[in-house]
């Protein structure tokens, strides 16, 4: 009896041996190929979030646009469509620079809009734009996380492989809420990043019956003035002309209205979404000072140099905190319910912080996709 | 919105595979430690034992992939919260989000209470309660009313 296990064992030792030695050199080459798998699975539901982008973006313009051609090469072109930042080895002038860029860039994509859909309204067409936006987002994600994958496997970096896997959970969080806003943004739906013009538009909406608003829409390109009163101040309010998914140049319309105003402006308050840390709430809103607004920083620099060097305005900030997959992902409960207290806020601001009579710009910094006046 | 759910099915087959598996680890273990030790019991049969201990962990396989088929992907309705236009009745709903829609759109549609017009105050996603379909989806709607109800904003001040 003890024998004939004996024999088995010098097989099982045998086979150990073999086992041990595998994992010894090669328990890299496995763990390579356990990520590479998981990253392969990544880039799959990546090309298959493309795609439906693709299809519903084609479907929009179809439905809405009317276009006389196939208006699929026009995207797929769109879609690889690139904007070159300006140099920044000699930084003076650069937001100038960069701003000329950003406009042409716009002005670009209009156009192409215009011609893939005609029949669209302003509204529809800043929507199918800012469609077009989010498919070419989440293409240039899948574009990238496949190309680490490639090279990785062609070249059997690890650390090529390892960089994109280890990251892979926020980069498919990030690529899942640009899907979300995809599809916001093709039928109307505010996004998280809407909370902003959606609470300046509220308190509009509480004190319209008291001081109806004078309406200027187009006060700059894309950004609706009202000038109403609210506890006897004058209060000029700054956001961007909806309900189409447009952001227009806040920055622009408040060193406008600055400089019209000679500087006789007593507050700036601007109320804008911003990120919240892991473990805080959403909807939760904070206040500070300074420029808030997000974007590559054209409009803050021109805040900060008009009403901020120029005139000594002095900023309040008014921040909605939201996670990114709230900011890009159609707007959840929690933020709406937000909106009072933002409104709160921003009274207290008006009424403990500026005296009557007084000038205030009130600005709600974001994307008016949904949010009409 | 990351965290994933499995439906109680599913939930049930992950537990069995896990356990299955685990029996299947112990019993290839004292297969093998029955080739260098000696079996531990007369009658057990360390080559039995290992290959039952395998086949387990074979059916284990299976059992587990299946469970994956079962994660339940959230499902989200918009809801569009419509406000009465008459300052003083307030009075507010939510219902499905319909096509054209947007925050401040004067509707058609009239208030039950004073009659005047709705318009819509908000719009806003909600995770779509799995089970149950129809009932449940009117109970998340009254959900949303009663909440909407209670977070309302301050009436403004009239001008003194
Ligand atoms: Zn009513």
């Amino acid at each position: 009896m003890m024998q004939y296990y004996n024999e088995w064992s010098w097989i099982f030792q045998i086979i150990f041996l073999v086992l041990f030695i595998v994992i010894f050199f090669y328990n890299q080459r496995i763990q390579l190929w356990m990520m590479q798998k998981q990253i392969e699975v990544a880039v799959r539901e990546l090309e298959q979030m493309t795609k439906e982008g693709k299809d519903v973006l084609v479907k929009l313009i179809n439905e809405r646009g009317k276009p006389k051609e196939d208006p699929r090469p026009i995207l797929n072109s769109l879609l690889d469509f690139f904007t070159v930042q300006p140099v920044d080895l000699d930084p003076a002038g650069i937001i100038y620079r960069l701003e000329h860029i950003l406009d042409v860039r716009k002005s670009r994509w209009e156009q192409h809009v215009k011609q893939i859909a005609p029949a669209a309204s302003r509204d529809v067409a800043a929507n199918i734009e800012g469609t077009i936006e989010a498919t070419s987002a989440v293409n240039m994600i899948f574009k990238i996380v496949r190309h680490y994958l490639l090279l990785g496997k062609k070249t059997k970096s690890l650390i090529l492989i390892m960089q994109i896997q280890m990251q892979l959970p926020l980069i498919m969080q990030i690529a899942k809420a640009i899907f979300k806003a995809l599809k916001s943004f093709s039928q109307g739906i505010p996004i998280g990043d809407s909370i902003g013009p959606l609470v300046v538009t509220t308190l509009v909406h509480d004190y319209k019956k008291q001081s109806p608003p004078k309406i200027t829409r187009d006060y700059t390109k894309d950004i609706t003035l009202y000038e109403m009163e609210i506890e006897g101040r004058n209060v000029f309010i700054i956001r961007a002309t909806g309900p189409g998914a447009t952001v227009g140049k806040p920055g622009e319309a408040i060193k406008k209205l600055v400089e019209e105003k000679e500087g006789k402006i007593a507050r700036l308050i601007m109320v804008d979404a911003g990120l919240k840390l892991e473990g805080e709430k959403t909807g939760t809103v904070i206040e500070g000072v300074g420029a808030v607004i997000g974007g590559p920083g054209v409009e803050k620099y021109k805040i900060e140099e008009s009403a901020g060097v120029k005139y000594s305005v002095p900023m309040d900030g008014i921040v909605i905190e939201e996670g990114q997959e709230d900011a890009y992902g159609t707007m959840v409960k929690d933020l709406v319910k937000s909106v009072p207290k933002a409104i709160e806020k921003i009274k207290n601001a008006i009424l403990t912080r500026t005296v009557e009579g007084d000038n205030v710009i009130i600005a709600g910094i974001g994307n008016c996709c949904g949010i009409g006046d | 919105m990351s965290e994933v759910k499995y439906t109680t099915a599913a939930k049930i087959l992950k537990v069995l595979g896990y356990i299955l598996m685990m029996a299947s680890v112990f019993l290839i273990m004292i297969g093998i430690s029955g080739f260098f030790m000696g079996p531990i019991h007369p009658a057990i049969d360390p080559l039995y034992m290992l290959f039952s201990g395998l086949l387990l962990f074979m059916a284990s396989l299976p059992i587990l992939m299946m469970s994956q088929t079962g994660i339940v992907k959230p499902e989200f309705d918009v809801i569009s919260l419509l406000r009465c236009s008459n300052a003083d009745c307030k009075f507010t709903k939510g219902r499905k989000f319909e096509k054209d829609e947007y925050v401040f759109k004067e509707l058609d549609e009239k208030c039950e209470k004073c009659n005047s017009n709705f318009y819509i105050a908000a719009i806003f996603e909600v995770e779509r309660k799995p089970s149950k379909k129809k009932e449940e989806k009117t109970m998340n709607m009254k959900e949303v009313e009663k909440d909407s109800k209670q977070e309302e904003s301050p009436a403004p001040k009239t001008p003194s």
